[in-house]
């Protein structure tokens, strides 16, 4: 099938959302992450082919909701998971504490979290990826 | 914003087919035109942007839902409306009720033996005003209703129509901008309020009509007939004055 180009400001937001989701264009994820709705911008930042640098721009977003999923993003670059982590909503520190991107150094902050969710998602992500380590380990001696 | 460059086969059939129904490029309606997807062919079929063309082809392949669609379209050809009215019931109706249908196949279908096909036939403002002569004579209801309330019908065809005495169809004559003086004011002097409250709205009865309609019995089709005499007038004197 072709591929074809089209304006999508002639789409609806729902729409352009759902492109948001399901394209792996980074191109296409670019233009995208500067739409107006925030449906698409939180699609755009849910969407793990999304550039580094868009998702880092979406990370500043004054909407909490797409903040969270560019939290959650496993392409989302650890300095960005890095600032997110200081961010006040809660649920934005929590989605950092639990994305396996997220780098040991802001992990051992968030253990020490105001919050008791974001601290336990913390732990556990460190203690998944010891048992991960030492698993790698037992195969490589074993 | 910059144009988006699209892969459709990276997209699943639900979100290709809100593309479909949304946008409005003759050229991206025609790629989806060739989708193995019902719902997205479906989409690009109702889409009133789809060139006919398109829906000429994809008129040779489609089947069921699609089909009905392409046969609702108002773009779709004549010629294939035409063979598309040999089809099952439900894709015929759509024909019928198409204003880019041919007066020769609505004249075909005006005598199908399916009523709500003849009733479609009725309400297009593409019929000729000889299929809806021989459909003033129709058994079913809702076809002369149509009939009375199509701007097409000729005058002597409403006349005669409204001489049944149906009180709805007379309804419909009487608020119709193609009903003569004479017909008008032979309904004027209907014993149903609703018909003389329709009189006393349209523009195209006579003066002498409204203005006895203005000492009717009701009050609510005096007050009417006392605004058409004025807005009449207004009209009247304003062309006038651009004289």
């Amino acid at each position: 099938m072709k591929k074809f180009s089209l304006d999508p400001n002639k789409l609806s937001s729902d729409t352009r959302a759902r492109i948001a989701r399901e394209v792996d264009s980074e191109e296409v994820l670019e233009i995208l992450s500067e739409d107006k709705s925030w449906k698409v911008l939180q699609a755009v930042a849910r969407n793990p082919n999304t550039p580094r640098e868009d998702l880092d721009r979406l990370s500043l977003n004054k909407e909490a909701l797409i903040r969270r999923n560019v939290a959650e993003n496993p392409s989302t670059s650890e300095e960005t998971l890095d600032r997110l982590s200081k961010d006040y909503d809660y649920e934005v520190r929590w989605m950092v504490a639990g994305n396996s991107r997220t780098s040991m150094k802001t992990l051992d902050r968030l253990v020490k979290d105001e919050d008791v969710a974001v601290r336990y998602s913390a732990s556990a992500n460190i203690v998944s990826r010891d048992k991960l380590a030492k698993l790698k380990i037992q195969e490589e001696y074993l | 914003m910059k144009k988006i460059l699209l892969d459709l086969e990276k997209m699943s059939p639900d979100t290709r087919a809100r593309i479909a129904e949304e946008v409005d490029s003759e050229e991206v309606l025609q790629i989806l035109s060739e989708d193995d997807s019902e719902e997205v062919l479906k989409a690009v079929a109702e889409n009133p942007h789809t060139s006919s063309i398109t829906l000429g082809l994809l008129s040779m392949t489609a089947e069921g839902e699609v089909l009905r669609a392409i046969a609702g379209n108002n773009k779709t050809p004549k010629l294939d409306l035409d063979r598309l009215s040999f089809n099952e019931s439900l894709i015929r109706s759509e024909v019928a009720a198409n204003p880019n249908s041919s007066k020769e196949t609505l004249d075909r279908l005006s005598k199908d033996n399916v009523d709500e096909i003849r009733w479609m036939v009725a309400g297009n403002p593409s019929t000729s005003g000889k299929t809806l002569d021989r459909l003033a004579e129709d058994e079913y209801e809702l076809v002369l209703l149509e009939v009375g309330k199509n701007t097409h019908t000729m005058k002597k065809t409403l006349d005669r129509l409204s001489k049944r005495n149906h009180y709805e169809v007379n309804l419909e004559i009487a608020c119709n901008s193609n009903t003569s003086e004479k017909t008008l004011d032979w309904l004027s002097r209907s014993e149903d309020t609703g018909v003389r409250r329709c009189v006393a709205s349209n523009p195209n009865a006579l003066r002498a009509t409204l203005e006895r309609l203005v000492e009717d019995v009701n009050v609510e089709v005096r007050y009417i007939a006392s605004a058409t005499l004025n807005n009449l007038k207004k009209f009247a004197k304003h062309k006038k004055e651009s004289k």
